[in-house]
């Protein structure tokens, strides 16, 4: 256990990672396209004393909004800026993909916030492999998976020079594969000096790009053993690459479906699934297994050969990192339950998008959070509540009052800028790195 | 005619109010009935400190009610994909009141960038060119989603042709298939400004608002009647009332003035010039807006319709049902 508190980071995909989190919501259909819908649910989070507002992101439209609608339909560091300009403490954490953006209008942009929200600002680094993505940006075809690693690299480095030459006022210069630049921003150091980093991403390359340069990491993690064996290997490439344990978080996620009663949170559930689509649950399992699902016999043994280790990883075109947690925890319950783990049991436990859920009442989510950070899986969580704003609403009243009784949370904001909250090393003491 | 007034307040003096919260300026802007404020237009020329425009825009559309407000980018470090999505995001956070002051290169972000910048191929147009290709870009992949996929009760069920989103299929320098993340916009989609510099009447038939000098206005003002032409001036001029006088007379097509005015002078400005102008039929000033917070967009407020061109539904559909 490296620090004294949880942290714990609200994950807003927009209306919640419910397939039916609209229906869910009570909302109107475009509720997502509007600042005060974002400035409210900030507030929120801000009223239980969260560290960080999260913003997932890919830059192309994901599912038809006559079908599903509710989902992301603004740029994330737009609704960063809202949500600075409606809290005072609450962090911002955005999520932009460095195959898709220049570092230097990145670094620009993301110091911008952090200046706005007086050092509140974090930037989640991640690459993109949606196919839907690159003809966006007139590619044919994605950069594939080695490239887009090196590029990845190569572009948290300069942005973290640029970064580190606004807060010094030196003049900076990169040559490199992708990126000659040289030169600085049009801004000086920050509150907090310059914004956090953050990653995402269970893949090898992702794991080391994280040691190496993350001050927090956004993990899938569906089993406490495989919770611990990360967390060991992360905080292991932080300190092999020369930096204090602390000063990478570990975050799994955590989707929450949270009752006063375990009926209560049952019957949350099953009402989502009478609603959704059932093809909903066959991609969010399938699309990261690389495998189509739809056809096949849901009361059978779940098909060994789409756990099988792959020949050539660097092929595998989705997630490497949900993909292992996926098949990991697939075969833990086949290890368990013998040849009778059917397809239909993976869809209903896995099914949900590629995190460990809990389906409970506020204790169960307590115990959770509390097990995990006990046990060295975790440093906190980033939470997906199935449906906002009653999903936070709950978490916020009936879950953090018993996180604080336990001593494992905050009752108020102590510190003024998010690297401090998460305890992590001051700039100065990195600006010569 | 009165002209529409727009500011523009040097970003190295907004930059550095960001520790107070920009003071009262947002708010100050808003009750004087000014129709926008541009942000960025100083990053044409490296100076000092600057933020960056649609994340301070942002800022402000949080703190005013009907005050237009334009943010400048350029598609030099930025493919055309994020300014659009962006820009028409800042529209939304708004409800309306956003524009794009498009700019062919940002000195701020330069750092040794070539002049095709990192997304467009080397070799194919630079300039002014490339500029409006950037333009033509954003324009269709604002066209792609409908918001009425959203706020049409019976959209989902009917899936009348309007609803569908669809392709953008742009082939230029600045290829993009879209469709874009972000609906349409309560104005349908952000204005689109450009900074004239001599030579580029060819490009400016993709603008909304060409800001150009008192100099180049007689050769500056485009034959296209969907552009409309502001003229930039000083504030603190001494001729400024005879400037704006001259250019509400005239017969150029002259719609409106964008005055740069530094923070110290912009309080007495708004409390005493602009109401003096206004009073004496010079300029035209937003209508106040009501405790509904309906204000008027900017687009409704320039008086500029929103283009025919291009026609979405010439565009491939993305989900249509078989």
């Amino acid at each position: 256990m490296a620090r004294d508190h949880i942290v714990l980071n609200i994950n807003v995909l927009d209306l919640g990672i419910s397939p039916v989190a609209w229906q869910l919501s009570g909302l109107p259909r475009d509720a997502t396209t509007t600042g005060d819908y974002f400035a409210r649910i900030g507030r929120l989070a801000e009223r239980g004393t969260l560290d960080a507002l999260f913003l997932a992101d890919n830059p192309a439209l994901r599912e038809d909004p006559l079908r599903k609608p509710g989902d992301r339909a603004l740029e994330p560091t737009t609704i960063l800026a809202t949500v600075a300009a409606a809290t005072r403490h609450l962090g911002l954490i955005g999520t932009l993909s460095t195959t898709f953006n220049d570092p230097v209008e990145l670094a620009e942009r993301i110091l911008t916030l952090d200046h706005l929200s007086g050092g509140r600002a974090a930037w989640n680094a991640v690459t993109t492999y949606n196919p839907a993505a690159g003809g966006n940006f007139g590619l044919t075809a994605n950069p594939d998976r080695a490239t887009r690693y090196r590029r990845a690299g190569e572009f948290v480095d300069a942005v973290l020079a640029l970064w580190r030459g606004a807060a010094t006022g030196h003049e900076i210069t990169h040559r490199g594969e992708f990126f000659d630049l040289a030169g600085r921003l049009p801004l000086g150091a920050s509150p907090q000096g310059h914004p956090l980093l953050v990653q995402a991403g269970g893949s090898p390359q992702g794991r080391d790009l994280a040691g190496r340069t993350a001050n927090a990491v956004f993990t899938a993690e569906m089993t406490l053993a495989a919770g611990l064996e990360h967390y060991e290997q992360v905080k292991q490439g932080a300190t092999r690459h020369g930096r204090p344990r602390r000063d990478i978080a570990i975050l799994p996620g955590l989707i929450t479906i949270i009752g006063s009663t375990h009926a209560e949170a049952r019957r949350r559930y099953e009402t989502a699934r009478e609603l959704q689509d059932p093809a909903a649950e066959f991609t969010r399992l399938g699309a990261p297994l690389g495998h189509d699902l739809t056809d096949l016999p849901l009361d059978d043994p779940f098909p060994r050969h789409l756990l099988a280790d792959l020949d050539d990883p660097n092929a595998f075109e989705g997630s490497l990192g949900f993909r292992e947690s996926l098949v990991r925890g697939i075969r833990d319950r086949i290890a368990a339950r013998g040849r009778a783990y059917t397809l239909r049991e993976a869809l209903f436990e896995f099914g949900a998008g590629g995190h460990r859920r809990i389906i409970g009442t506020p204790e169960d989510v307590a115990d959770t959070i509390e097990e995990w950070f006990r046990a060295g899986a975790a440093d906190g969580f980033n939470l997906m509540p199935d449906a906002f704003p009653q999903g936070l609403e709950i978490f916020v009243d009936e879950v953090v009052p018993i996180l604080r009784r336990r001593k494992l949370f905050r009752y108020e904001y102590t510190e003024t800028t998010l690297r401090e909250r998460f305890g992590i090393s001051p700039v100065t003491a990195h600006a010569a790195a | 005619m009165p002209l529409v007034l727009g500011l523009q307040i040097p970003d190295d003096q907004l930059a550095r109010l960001t520790r107070t919260g920009f003071g009262e300026v947002p708010e100050l802007l808003d009750a004087s009935g000014v129709g926008y404020i541009v942000l960025g237009a100083d990053r044409r020329a490296a100076g000092g400190a600057s933020l960056n425009p649609a994340l301070l825009g942002t800022v402000f559309a949080r703190r005013t009610r009907g005050l237009g407000i334009v943010a400048a980018a350029a598609p030099q470090r930025d493919h055309p994909f994020n300014i659009a999505r962006r820009l028409a995001s800042l529209d939304h956070l708004t409800r309306g009141r956003a524009g794009w002051l498009a700019l062919r290169s940002d000195a701020h972000l330069a750092l040794g960038a070539t002049r095709h910048g990192s997304w467009a191929p080397a070799g194919g147009p630079v300039g002014a060119e490339l500029l409006a290709d950037a333009v033509t870009a954003a324009r269709a992949l604002w066209r792609t989603w409908p918001l009425e996929s959203l706020t049409r009760a019976s959209a989902a069920i009917d899936r009348t042709p309007d609803v569908e989103v669809r392709y953008a299929d742009h082939t230029g320098a600045f290829a993009t298939t879209g469709p874009l993340n972000v609906p349409t916009t309560p104005q349908g989609e952000p204005i689109v400004c450009w900074e004239y510099e001599p030579g580029d009447s060819g490009h400016l038939g993709v603008t909304d608002i060409a800001f150009v000098t008192p100099r180049d206005r007689a050769v500056a003002v485009p034959a296209d009647p969907a552009v409309t032409t502001h003229v930039r001036l000083h504030g603190e001029s001494a001729r400024l009332r005879s400037r704006i006088a001259e250019l509400a007379d005239d017969a150029w097509g002259v719609t409106g003035v964008l005055v740069r005015i530094g923070l110290a002078e912009l309080p007495g400005f708004l409390d005493t010039t602009v109401p003096a102008l206004a009073d004496a039929g010079l300029i035209r000033l937003r209508a106040a807006t009501g405790a509904a917070g309906d204000a008027p967009t900017l687009r409704d407020h320039l008086g500029i319709p929103r283009r025919p061109d291009p026609d979405p539904l010439r565009f491939r559909a993305v989900y249509a049902p078989a």
